[in-house]
């Protein structure tokens, strides 16, 4: 296809969206030659200095992509899902990211990550003080293996490393925020557990273990995940805050990689200018 | 009307002798002194006085709207129309930016400050602040109404519409799509709702519609200046908002009706200048065959219900006669007034509304013969006037010229009995008064009359025939003290009624007007008038007047989730969001 060609399609494209077009569309992320969606134009007219805005691939059976607007400096759109809007992807032509830098795939994009993520898995560290309560600790591994608290994976994890006192190694998986149950002598001899945790109300001695899973249950957090992601770029910053919760939070990240893209602004202005219109710098 | 069917037209009509039910077309009566000569009927088809119309300016403002509607139409729906508006506007936006300069950006940046949310809603949140502080309910909520039709309607286009901001060099701020111009709508709205519902017609709104045009106008071409809309996005926007309001107003506040005026009285009083004063001259001369001469409002401060008038009429000599104008305004605050007795009270007797002004006026109409055929006095009425058909009606009366009410005249034992006896009467007849206070219990040439009957009830509880006489004991007591009423009221009542009537007795039970009287009484004598006619009379035991039933219980919940709602909907037009 040449230069000429896409110049055509685009402006035919654009001015269909400018006035032939009943409706706002979505702002998605299409490829050279189809309908550019009047959210998309107005999106790239809202921050005309970025070279990308946010755009819709192909969105998830069960998400809804709402709330789209602009507005001078500014314009983005929420997905939904189950009457919850879980994430918010926004548009400006600067931002202040934070958290850790991981790769976009993209030369001309930075992206930060500062997000905070509650597993599914619930886990429990088992610390036994010596060699009976190992013991011990391995028999209640095998017996508890497959239980579930809520329909929630139990994941056991024996911290035998006898060189760390109980005491540093409990500090350890508490900081891995796991559940803590420890098995010394006397407990190895009942068959009880002691637990601890960082959250209150989770704590107690000589407890029986399917009564500690018990009281676990009743204080078990929510899965969530929830922060921003921000993707820095000449002229502008997108950035998709996210609050998912239950089983959404497990998948939201690779799914919102996938069904979130950016639109080339940069193309849709210069064909626009090839054509004699200003939609932005 | 004809010149010759006027009074001063006609040639010394003969006098009948019968009397004025048989008074027909051309014909003359002299009846208690009002001259009162031929009636006319309306033809079928003759429009009544005070129809509702849109004149030629609303007609021209709907014309501008449905020509809104026809550019909404033509600018989205066929592809050569589109690109026609499309290019028309984009031309006439590079001529307008091509004179970018400082001072003029400077300019566009200070006049586009008329738009901005703030400024909107200060003056939206005023001009309701006042309207409810002049209790001037009718423009109130046509400024409400043409608020929420104009911003609704427009922020709907523009998402069905959606399009985009002008493909030029933006410089203004801007928010969603463009078409039609929220903010130019949202400016012509509140500009001309305030000239409408602040502005007295006349010159003077219309130096404040043309100020208002002007501010608009230079609000769209700021706009269209700073690139953030299109012309026809300005255009249609300020033709759509003022035609919806100009028709609004024109259909749900008609200024013949609803004038605006900045005095703060009763609500429920309605002008009677201008063309209703028009229309109740031509309807008393068509229907009763009276020239009226003179009308002047009469008694305001004691009627809420209505409003009362005085008539001068064409005589020998001239005449005054009474007249209470009752509207859909009086209609709907009896609703009101009914449902807030049901509420605080429950069902203390019927409080069934009335379904129209016609109902209304006819069952005073009909309790007033009904008083005066059991033999309580009352002034002589003359018949109902239909000003207009289903809204607007004018009961008129002979007015008691030379009385005076019953707490400010000269009491003797005769006038006493005279007053029992109208109580008497009604209890004997199945009769209640309803509203006995001070202001309705007139002392005229010796004779004790009872006046706005509009309360009266047929065959009431005993409950409301006790509270009628307690209420008339009590105006009786003020004047010559409880010792002296109680005995006179021994001659035709038992003890134990007077008892009962005391037992019913409270705070609710009194009118205003004899709440207020017996404080003064009390805090210049010392005496509690109620309480003594209790020691009085034999002990009876107190009446409980909380009556409850699932009407009452709805009526309340439904209050309250509507004052919650109202709450809710002051906090958010204070954070900023809601319809302002």
């Amino acid at each position: 296809m040449t230069r000429r060609m896409v110049l055509m399609l685009v402006v035919a494209a654009l001015v269909a969206a400018s006035c032939g077009n009943l409706g706002l569309g979505q702002p998605d992320c299409i490829s050279r030659g189809q309908d550019v969606s009047t959210a998309t134009v107005m999106t790239v007219q809202a921050v005309p200095s970025a070279r990308y805005t946010p755009c819709l691939n192909e969105v998830r059976l069960e998400w809804d992509a709402i709330n789209w607007s602009a507005e001078t400096g500014r314009a983005g759109f929420d997905l939904l899902r189950r009457d919850r809007v879980f994430l918010s992807a926004e548009v400006r032509p600067a931002c202040d990211p934070s958290g850790v830098e991981v790769d976009s795939g993209f030369d001309d994009i930075r992206r930060f990550e500062d997000v905070q993520f509650q597993q599914t898995n619930i886990g429990i560290t088992i610390i036994p003080s010596g060699e009976r309560p190992q013991i011990r600790a391995r028999l209640l591994v095998e017996d508890l293996a497959g239980v579930e608290i809520d329909d929630r994976p139990v994941v056991f994890t024996i911290d035998d490393n006898m060189d760390q006192t109980v005491g540093n190694r409990v500090n350890l998986a508490l900081l891995r925020d796991q559940y803590v149950w420890i098995i010394d002598e006397l407990d190895a001899e009942e068959g009880t557990v002691e637990l601890r945790s960082d959250v209150v109300g989770v704590a107690g001695s000589g407890l029986d273990p399917d009564d500690a899973l018990d009281v676990i249950e009743d204080f078990v957090p929510e899965v969530f995940y929830r922060g921003t992601w921000y993707f820095t770029f000449e002229g502008g910053c997108i950035t998709y805050a996210f609050d998912a919760r239950g089983a959404l939070a497990e998948t939201v990240a690779d799914d919102a990689d996938d069904a979130l893209g950016f639109f080339p602004a940069y193309e849709l202005i210069q064909a626009a200018r090839d054509a004699g219109y200003d939609i932005g710098e | 009307m004809t010149t010759e069917d006027t009074p001063s037209a006609q040639a010394e009509p003969a006098a009948v002798e019968r009397g004025l039910p048989t008074l027909g077309e051309r014909r003359e009566v002299r009846f208690a002194g009002i001259r009162i000569a031929g009636r006319r009927r309306r033809p079928s088809g003759e429009k009544a006085p005070l129809q509702r119309e849109l004149r030629t300016a609303g007609r021209l403002w709907l014309l501008s709207s449905i020509g809104a509607v026809f550019v909404w139409v033509s600018l989205f729906a066929w592809p050569a129309s589109t690109q026609w508006w499309n290019d028309r506007d984009l031309a006439i936006l590079e001529v307008i930016i091509d004179a970018r300069n400082s001072t003029l950006t400077a300019l566009a940046d200070a006049i586009v400050i008329l738009g901005e949310d703030w400024l909107l809603r200060l003056l939206r949140g005023a001009t309701l602040l006042l309207l409810v502080f002049y209790r001037r309910w009718r423009h109130f909520f046509a400024v409400l109404m043409a608020l929420i039709i104009v911003q609704a309607t427009v922020v709907l286009i523009a998402t069905f519409v959606g399009r985009p901001r002008p493909f030029v060099d933006i410089i203004g701020e801007w928010s969603g799509p463009s078409h039609p111009s929220v903010p130019v709508a949202g400016l012509s709205v509140t500009l001309a709702a305030m000239a409408y519902a602040l502005v007295p017609s006349g010159r003077r709104r219309r130096i404040v519609l043309a100020v208002a045009g002007v501010l608009v106008a230079a609000f769209g071409l700021a706009r269209l200046y700073l690139g953030v809309d299109h012309p026809s996005d300005a255009a249609v926007a300020a033709m759509f908002s003022l035609g919806v309001t100009v028709v609004l107003f024109r259909w749900f506040a008609p200024e013949a009706e609803f004038p605006v005026t900045w005095k703060r009285g009763v609500t429920a009083h309605l002008d009677v200048t201008g063309a209703r004063g028009e229309a109740i001259r031509r309807a008393l001369y068509e229907q009763l065959g009276m020239e009226v001469l003179e009308i002047k409002p009469f008694g305001l401060e004691g009627s809420g219900g209505s409003t009362p008038l005085r008539l001068k009429v064409a005589g020998d000599p001239d005449q005054y006669v009474f007249a209470k104008l009752y509207s859909q305004t009086h209609l709907r605050s009896d609703r009101w007034y009914k449902v807030g007795r049901t509420i605080l009270y429950g069902s203390l007797e019927d409080e069934v509304r009335f379904t129209s002004v016609r109902r209304l006026v006819e069952y005073e109409d009909y309790i007033q013969r009904l008083m005066r055929d059991a033999g309580v006095p009352g002034a002589e009425p003359f018949g109902i006037v239909e000003i207009t058909p289903e809204r607007e009606y004018l009961m008129v009366s002979a007015f008691l010229e030379d009385s005076e009410e019953l707490t400010h005249a000269e009491i003797d034992d005769e006038v006493i009995d005279r007053a029992l006896r109208v109580i008497r009467n009604m209890w004997d007849a199945g009769l209640a008064h309803r509203d006995i206070k001070p202001a309705n219990v007139m002392l005229n040439r010796g004779e004790v009359v009872l006046i706005d009957v509009a309360f009266g009830t047929v065959r009431p509880s005993p409950w409301r025939q006790a509270v009628d006489l307690a209420n008339m004991m009590v105006i009786l007591g003020l004047r010559v003290g409880a010792p002296r009423v109680y005995q006179r009221a021994l001659l035709q009542f038992a003890p134990e009624d007077i008892g009962e009537a005391f037992a019913a007795t409270r705070s609710v039970t009194l009118p205003s007007q004899s709440r207020s009287s017996l404080a003064l009484f009390k805090k210049e004598q010392g005496i509690d008038l109620v309480e003594e006619f209790r020691k009085l009379a034999p002990a009876a035991e107190q009446i409980s007047i909380q009556r409850w039933s699932p009407r009452r219980i709805w009526l309340t919940v439904g209050a309250l989730a509507l004052g919650l709602m109202l709450l809710g909907q002051i906090a958010t037009e204070i954070t900023g969001g809601g319809i302002l």
